[in-house]
């Protein structure tokens, strides 16, 4: 929400921020490196256009009828036993959450980055109602911690540099002050470890919700979203309606779009999709979840013309690629939302009196639209948003009908030829006109030559008739035959080649992989265990295929690592938590992996949850070669259905950019991610 | 594509205001690949400002003046992108409530060119070289990339042109802060782009900058004059295939 409901001023503030070059050489260098790296991973994937034109199509299909949606959305959050609020504005979903935590006697709370409580302006209400709000995404944490509000929807902290956040660190936080990133990003994962333990209720927002499996979808890649959704007993999931897809079966092509276009990662480090609260015989998870589907305009702007800025998938490309953006920063904005997306959302939520002139802050230079995930017409929102309650009056079409009426325009233009080769013309009009003043800032007034007009010259010229022509004209050449078999389906790659993908993909995104067998586990166990120095290991007891269980165990029992599994809480199924946040090292077994994204899918179950593959430094997780999928959507098609309480999908280690730009690994989830496959005889477990 | 060898130049407010010989530069090159080139008389301006600054009423009266006037021509020819671009894309849209007249507005918008995008799907595939070509730059603005799609068209006929002494400019795609009312309304922004621009134009150490729009080279010679440099020229490209095809700077 704007922070005070003033009239905002565009000009002011972009005058204000144009000055601070230390600001746009943060923001550029960071917005730089997300837009490089879509460049890289778009140019690899020649379907994306596509995928643009599919994403758009489908968004029209939602945002036409956006109350079905959210009925369906509602009633499947609701069958799956989570409870549905309906916020009709941003009071009204402060209103709700806080109400939420005072009926658990919340007192703490931690909250994974969502620019839609930015909207709602959520902590300063929990606040108020004296539930302490930590954020927990590392941008959003550096600015709560310098009392500042987001600049970049997707990188928040994109205007501080590394030394700021080290002395604010210092300062705040009483770090050391000699922290290089990596230090600083360790010593935020301690101090968030505790909040995140201590918290009554995780607060979250949404990227995908989807409705006809009631599933809230969080992307991440620190891991914090994770932590908001599995460790406290609580969960609230602030909604936007316009998040809200049909079916589990676009799930996998908007989050592809989303990645790709926010950061250029195939998939982000995590996907975690939410579906419910805990389930009978599950030993994790909250107890309670809540969604709060907020509207605030939303219904409206479906209504209006401006409806397709609903199809925002909020990945910040435009902002990446914006000039005016890269120019002034974020906070120039005066919103949670900013840049060209930004610009129309604002002047739509908040309306005209409070952001009279932000539809002038872009060139029209139409970038933004080449970068949209699903190509919203900003370019052509941003000029329609201009004027958008003027009346034309007969006093103001009069310059209109002089520039269209040929005598007065000749006239006009002759005076102007005249006027401007006046050498005290531009002194005058800087005294007198403030456009002309703006326009000389930066700029001398154009000159024209004493030549003479266009137009007396081409009255008395004698057209050239006799010469041959210089410049030969070709002819068109026909088009090209098209190649035989272009349009012909690619065959599905042999599982040996989708191995081959996964191997690189995985790898690439720093996923340490390794084909095993085994009679080789023991010793590689051993090892991993002495190298890391782990003094307790976390293993989940369900999912495994019971022999290698059994193997697993005893090699664990067997070391000087100690122990725990989800049978060791003495009230019954479960982790001893103690036990569980002392360890260092998760092992898991993982039945799905993703030769696309180079990821490894986990489902909530019996002894089985997702807190041994986020909460230790190193997870290492075991698999049988017939857990290949060839992506997301082949997953879902192998299990239909509804889906686990909490799905994950892990893509390598936790990591952030936050400070700069600068990828570090390990934040809230494991800095190392290791995947053993074994080259087995056993294949008890797999597909389907 | 069939093209008439009729052409009317639609020279636009900026080139009849400031630069003259971007008019005369078209002439010579049209006549040189066989045109006739006619000049209606009656043309004034698009009304791209008031089509950008979202003033309907304003924008309509202009566009149903230039219908008036290049309705009947076999095609239009301006060394603008912008301008084309609101003709071509800007027009339609201000009749979506009159199906005949935006039928008619589509037709004109369809036969309605830049300059050098006219010459490419006009088959000249081959310009001659200039005769002692020096540095020369290339800023593709936003409306010729992403309005009216021309990418290529113009590196193309400038290497013909200038051979090695071509050099491309970094960060091409990016916005040189013009933008119309923009460099009016939001000068400090505008003068930073600018800037932008004019730094990358300087490394490329290139002394002449081309374009395909007047309004952007407007804005970036007179950015660079107050900033005192003078060792660049800022010309229409249209210039530079004149001058080659005279044989030298006229």
């Amino acid at each position: 929400m704007k922070r005070s409901l003033t009239r905002h001023s565009f000009r002011l503030a972009s005058a204000r921020a144009i000055p601070d070059a230390r600001l746009r050489a943060a923001v550029r260098k960071t917005a730089g490196v997300l837009a490089d790296m879509r460049a890289k991973t778009v140019a690899s994937k020649p379907d994306f256009e596509a995928l643009r034109d599919w994403g758009r199509s489908r968004k029209i299909e939602i945002s036409g009828d956006l109350a079905k949606w959210a009925d369906q959305f509602a009633a499947n959050v609701e069958r799956q036993g989570g409870i549905v609020h309906r916020a009709k504005d941003a009071a009204d979903a402060g209103r709700i959450i806080t109400e939420i935590a005072k009926a658990h006697g919340v007192q703490v709370a931690v909250k994974s980055k969502s620019m839609t409580s930015e909207e709602v302006g959520l902590n300063q209400l929990m606040q108020a109602a004296g539930v302490e709000v930590t954020e927990t995404d590392l941008g959003e944490f550096i600015i709560q911690l310098a009392d500042e509000h987001p600049s970049h929807i997707l990188a928040p902290a994109i205007h501080r540099s590394q030394d700021e956040v080290r002395s604010l660190f210092a300062e705040k936080l009483c770090a050391p002050d000699n922290l290089d990133v990596e230090g600083m990003v360790r010593f935020a994962r301690k101090v968030l470890r505790h909040r995140f333990l201590e918290a009554g209720m995780g607060i979250t927002g949404c990227n995908f919700a989807v409705a006809d499996t009631g599933t809230v979808t969080i992307v991440t890649n620190e891991g914090n979203g994770r932590m908001c959704t599995s460790l406290p007993p609580v969960h609230v999931a602030l909604v936007g309606m316009e998040k809200i897809i049909p079916s589990i079966k676009d799930l996998p092509d908007f989050l592809s779009l989303l990645t790709c276009s926010a950061t250029g990662q195939r998939a982000s480090s995590y996907i975690s999709m939410t579906t419910g609260p805990r389930r009978a015989g599950e030993c994790e998870g909250p107890e309670e979840v809540h969604v709060v589907l907020l509207d605030n305009g939303r219904t409206n702007i479906a209504a209006g013309p401006w409806r397709e800025i609903l199809h925002c998938l909020h990945c910040g490309s435009c902002l990446n690629h914006c000039p005016v953006y890269n120019a002034v920063g974020g906070h120039a904005y005066e919103s949670p939302y900013s840049g060209p997306m930004g610009t129309v959302l604002s002047s739509l939520i908040w309306g005209e009196n409070i952001y009279p002139d932000l539809a002038n802050a872009c060139t029209l230079c139409g970038r933004c639209v080449d970068y949209c995930a699903v190509k919203v017409p900003l370019r052509s929102f941003h000029r329609t948003l201009r004027n958008r309650n003027r009346q034309a009056t007969l006093k103001n079409l009069l310059p209109a009908r002089l520039a269209a009426y040929p005598g007065s325009y000749r006239r006009g233009i002759a005076a102007a030829r005249k006027l401007l080769r006046n050498k005290s013309l531009a002194p005058l009009l800087r005294a007198t006109n403030q456009s002309a003043a703006n326009w000389l800032s930066c700029r001398e007034l154009p000159t024209p030559t004493n030549e003479q007009s266009f137009r007396q010259w081409w009255q008395q010229r004698i057209p050239n008739q006799q010469d041959p022509p210089q410049l030969i004209r070709e002819e068109q050449p026909a088009k090209p035959a098209p190649i035989p078999g272009a349009d012909r389906v690619p065959a599905s790659p042999s599982e040996q080649e989708l191995f081959e993908l996964y191997r690189q993909r995985a790898t690439a995104i720093g996923v340490e992989l390794a084909e095993i067998t085994p009679a080789q586990l023991a010793a590689q166990l051993q090892a991993l265990i002495q190298a890391e120095a782990v003094s307790c290991t976390a293993l989940p007891s369900g999912n495994w295929p019971p022999e290698i269980l059994q193997q697993v165990t005893a090699i664990l029992q067997a070391s000087d690592s100690h122990l725990t599994t989800t049978e060791d809480n003495v009230h019954g199924n479960g982790w001893h938590l103690d036990d569980l946040i002392n360890a260092r090292l998760g092992v898991t077994w993982c039945n799905a992996f993703l030769a696309e994204t180079g990821s490894m899918v986990f489902a909530a179950g019996s002894g089985n949850g997702t807190l041994a593959s986020l909460l230790p430094e190193v997870h290492l997780a075991i698999s049988s070669k017939e857990a290949l999928f060839a992506d997301l959507k082949a997953y879902f098609k192998a299990n239909p259905g509804t889906p686990p309480s909490r799905l994950t999908q892990i893509s390598g280690p936790s990591r952030t950019g936050d400070i700069e730009g600068t990828m570090t690994v390990g934040v809230h989830g494991p800095r190392r991610v290791i995947h053993w496959i074994l080259a087995t005889e056993n294949n008890s477990s797999g597909k389907g | 594509m069939l093209l008439p060898s009729h052409v009317a130049l639609f020279l636009t407010c900026s080139a009849e205001t400031l630069y003259p010989a971007v008019g005369r530069a078209c002439v010579t090159v049209l006549e040189a690949a066989g045109f006739e080139v006619a000049f209606p008389a009656g043309q004034t301006c698009c009304g791209q400002k008031w089509f950008n600054s979202n003033e309907p009423a304003e924008a309509r009266i202009l566009a149903r003046h230039f219908l008036e006037v290049f309705e009947d021509s076999p095609a239009i020819v301006a060394p603008s992108s912008s301008c084309v671009d609101t003709v071509r894309n800007g027009y339609p849209e201000l009749f979506t409530d009159d199906p005949a007249l935006h039928k008619r507005f589509v037709a004109l918008g369809s036969k309605t060119f830049e300059f050098c995008e006219f010459l490419d799907k006009a088959g000249i595939r081959q310009l001659p070289a200039l005769p002692a070509p020096v540095l020369t730059t290339y800023h593709s603005t936003c409306r010729t990339l992403r309005g009216i799609g021309l990418v290529g068209v113009a590196e193309k006929y400038l290497q013909q042109l200038c051979g090695d002494q071509f050099v491309p400019l970094p960060n091409a795609d990016t916005c040189c802060g013009f933008g119309g009312t923009f460099s009016v309304k939001l000068p400090e922004v505008s003068g930073q782009l600018l800037h932008d621009k004019l730094d990358a134009i300087v490394a490329t150490r290139a002394e002449v900058v081309t374009a395909l729009d007047l309004s952007c080279l407007t804005h970036l010679s007179n950015g660079a004059k107050r900033l005192g440099m003078n060792r660049q020229r800022f010309v229409h490209l249209a210039e530079l295939m004149a001058e080659a095809l005279q044989g030298g700077r006229a």
